[in-house]
């Protein structure tokens, strides 16, 4: 039952979690908490959708979902900094507003309700490499994967050296740790992090993308189900290194990617599905034996 | 002459307050100028707008005779003026090198070349003698050598200009010596440094020119060659002081205090309390004299509770208490602390004076019913303790941040008086506050002992031990070297005794 071939959907189903959780790295690094992921991802699957659905062009589609992930993001900035909202709050009425927006986009501009399918949606190409088809594991993991994939992955390479190795990098982390460090020796602390809000709209708008049309090519209600926080999970258990963040998606796609097959089996399927969810529980309690005493904490 | 700084009638008005009224100051190339007054006097506000951090609303700044507008502390950089801020700003998980070179990366192809940068900074520690491990994370580096850090970050920063602001009030003294000679070492090399302090004595040996604040306004400007430490503390407070609180004889009565044999271990395993054991009794002042780092930190926290993994027995009256007994346990039964960093332990910062006030004492029938607190009776409570205590603030409603150093502290003495404790640990109780609010604080504590309680009084300042003490105990390595008194020894006897090279009396 459970075969070699749950290695594709694991690597399928981690892409979003891990985009979105690599963006929000940037984030957690320069010290902003935008928990919009969820709502940006939405967003971005929605509008990638309905982009594909009218000019049957994915390229542009995926503009389209970045574009939405940056938009979602500057409103984010522009509430937090300029008119000084708490982050949290103004994360979470944003969560709920772009949930209802695409509900209400999806009804008035499609008349449709729950889920838009049409053979008019043009998916996101996958890849095929002949070389690979004959070894086990790599052909699972790398053929018949968008290009968004393998970015996925390659973006905590990437995210490793912008964040380590770079002055952009650097000032990322100042912000994050001592923004007042940071603003002595001249560095514009809100402009930093609004680099990095949008770094990280992007990635979730493209994660959107990814989910929506990078493999059944449908967009349904709260599609996201819950990956964005998901994302979030990762990123704070991650404590600011992109490879756990990396290992930590891939532990949540496998669990998603479990769910998924168990479904079909004589498990009652919304025990199954609860599997990610329960497994982020579980993290946090592991992570909270490890708290140290309280005046140890501070050190 | 042009000068290398020049502040022309700067006024900057805060909510409430003026900070600083039509200030001018004149800084001249290669001088050591001080920059001197109480605590809310206005010299950080004035160091602060040369930085760029505040916009004065009246007055100009000139550098190197060009008229200059600060935007930002990148303008003031760029027209090469450093500051080290009182609390340091250094990101304490980078390195030396990425600490400095955060404000001017060094790059090659786009990456950060750790190299080159380290090659840059080990030549500017030569140049000015101020040699730091590059590699060392900050959060690893003890408190003079963060200090250092932030020294060459300006320098690397190209600072010509630095300003430091109470440099000293973190460091032992012979870390104050080295930093001194560092101050003469860029003397020499052309810089200009302007040193907001108020210590006396380390304004007298090292600036050149002194500019006395009070209430925001210039009240002189002195020659340091021509003047008096007299004459300065008169200018700072508007009046002639005496320097040393008055007391009578100690009459001490019965034990208060006990602790024995009390043992430490810190999380990596290095013991730093050392079968201590001493008693204090009622009417007296025990002073603990140490080089700071030989287990008086511990010992306080041992004492009220903040660690509770030691072994040894602590006595108060007489009644013992567990080692697992909680601050608050501690308080109920007569002891007070008043924390060595007002800043992190003493206060909530971003909490009203009034929360300040009633912490530690949620339950104090003045104003707290079984299951309520009456915050319009604590709000009185608190109003007329501080007032007793010369707390200058605009009302118990503003956060703990808004007030100064010196009137924090004395916020923070003033709660732990409230209590009215049997013994009061008063650690580094006058730490960064000027003279007219230590000479406040001493009198207080002295007071407090001739109504028959107890002081524990740990400072880094020996002329405040031996001012304030009837007893002094000498903490060397962990443990108790040597037990004398003010009487019978010289400040030179004790520093020997804190040093570990001379034992005395009977421990």
């Amino acid at each position: 039952m459970i075969s070699i071939v749950i290695l594709a959907v694991v690597v399928r189903v981690t892409t979003p979690i891990l985009l979105s959780g690599m963006g929000t790295l940037y984030n957690d690094r320069a010290g902003v908490t935008n928990i919009t992921v969820e709502g940006s991802m939405l967003l971005g699957a929605f509008a990638s959708v309905a982009c594909s659905y009218f000019t049957h062009n994915w390229v542009l589609s995926v503009i389209t979902a970045v574009c939405c992930g940056i938009l979602v993001s500057l409103l984010f900035s522009l509430l937090t900094t300029v008119l000084s909202g708490v982050e949290i709050i103004v994360g979470l009425a944003m969560n709920v507003f772009l949930d209802g927006l695409t509900v209400f986009l999806l009804r008035q501009v499609f008349k449709q309700s729950g889920s838009l399918y049409s053979p008019e949606i043009v998916g996101i190409p996958t890849f095929h490499f002949k070389a690979l088809e004959g070894i086990p594991i790599l052909n699972e993991c790398l053929n018949n994967q968008t290009w968004i994939a393998y970015f996925a992955f390659l973006s905590v390479i990437l995210s490793q050296v912008v964040l380590f190795h770079t002055p952009f990098g650097m000032r990322v982390r100042a912000c994050g740790e001592n923004p007042n460090a940071a603003l002595t020796v001249g560095v514009n602390v809100l402009r930093v992090r609004l680099a990095c809000n949008l770094i990280a709209g992007s990635f979730c708008g493209l994660a959107g993308a990814q989910l929506s049309l990078g493999f059944l090519s449908l967009f349904s209600e709260g599609m996201t189900v819950g990956k964005g926080y998901i994302a979030l999970a990762a990123v704070i258990f991650s404590k600011g290194k992109p490879a756990r963040v990396l290992i930590l998606s891939v532990l949540f796609g496998f669990a998603e990617a479990l769910s998924n097959t168990l479904q079909l089996t004589a498990i009652p399927p919304e025990l199954a599905l609860m599997l990610p969810y329960v497994m982020v529980i579980l993290l946090t309690l592991l992570e909270f034996k490890k708290k140290p005493a309280m005046h140890k904490a501070e050190n | 002459m042009t000068y290398m700084v020049e502040m022309k009638g700067i006024t900057k008005r805060f909510p409430g307050v003026t900070a600083n009224q039509d200030v001018s100051i004149q800084v001249k190339k290669g001088e050591i100028y001080g920059l001197i007054g109480e605590n809310g006097a206005g010299k950080t506000t004035l160091m602060k707008i040369l930085y760029g951090m505040y916009r004065p609303d009246e007055g100009e700044i000139f550098i190197n005779g060009q008229k200059v507008v600060m935007h930002s502390p990148k303008d003031a950089i760029s027209h090469g003026i450093g500051m080290v801020h009182q609390h340091f700003t250094l990101v304490p998980s980078f390195t030396v090198t990425q600490n400095i070179m955060l404000g001017r990366p060094i790059t090659k192809h786009g990456l950060l070349d750790f190299k080159r940068a380290e090659r840059e900074i080990r030549r500017l520690g030569e140049t000015y003698r101020l040699e730091a491990d590059p590699h060392m994370q900050v959060k690893d580096l003890p408190v003079a050598m963060q200090q250092r850090v932030e020294i060459l970050k300006a320098l690397y920063l190209g600072a010509d200009i630095l300003i430091m602001d109470e440099p000293t009030a973190v460091l032992t003294p012979q870390e104050i010596t080295q930093l001194l000679e560092t101050f003469h070492s860029l003397k020499e090399q052309g810089k200009s440094i302007i040193l907001i302090t108020h210590k006396l004595k380390e304004l007298m040996g090292v600036t050149d020119t002194i500019t006395v604040l009070r209430n925001g306004k210039v009240t002189g400007v002195l020659d340091t060659a021509r003047t008096s430490e007299k004459e300065i503390a008169s200018l700072m407070v508007g009046k002639e002081i005496d320097f040393f609180v008055q007391k009578t004889p100690s009459k001490p009565k019965e034990e208060v205090l006990r602790c024995e044999g009390l043992n430490y271990w810190n999380r990596f395993g290095v013991k730093m309390l050392d079968d201590v054991s001493f008693s204090i009794r009622r009417g007296e002042i025990v002073g603990i004299a140490g080089v700071q780092g030989n287990g008086q930190t511990e010992l306080i926290e041992a004492l009220a509770g903040i660690v509770n993994d030691y072994t040894g027995k602590i006595f108060i009256g007489d009644a013992e208490i567990a080692p697992e007994s909680t601050p608050g346990e501690r308080r109920s039964s007569g002891l007070s602390h008043i924390p060595e960093d007002r800043q992190t332990t003493g206060a909530a910062l971003t909490a009203p004076l009034v929360d300040n006030f009633i912490m530690g004492g949620t339950r104090d029938p003045a104003y707290a019913g079984k299951y309520l607190i009456n915050y319009k009776k604590a709000a009185a409570a608190a109003q007329e303790q501080y007032a007793l205590f010369d707390v200058k603030l605009a009302g118990v409603d503003q956060p703990a941040y808004a007030l100064s150093g010196g009137n924090l502290q004395k916020a923070i003495v003033a709660r732990e008086m409230y209590r009215n404790p049997e013994v009061l640990i008063a650690a580094q109780p006058s730490r960064g506050v000027d003279i007219g609010a230590t000479l406040f604080i001493h009198e207080k504590l002295v007071e407090l002992r001739d109504s028959g309680k107890a002081v524990l009084l740990v400072s880094g300042e020996l002329s405040e031990i031996m001012s304030l003490s009837d007893r002094i105990l000498v903490m060397y390595k962990g443990g108790i070297i040597g037990e004398t008194t003010p009487e019978e020894s010289t400040e030179e006897d004790i520093g020997l005794m804190m040093l570990g090279i001379k034992e005395g009396g009977t421990a």
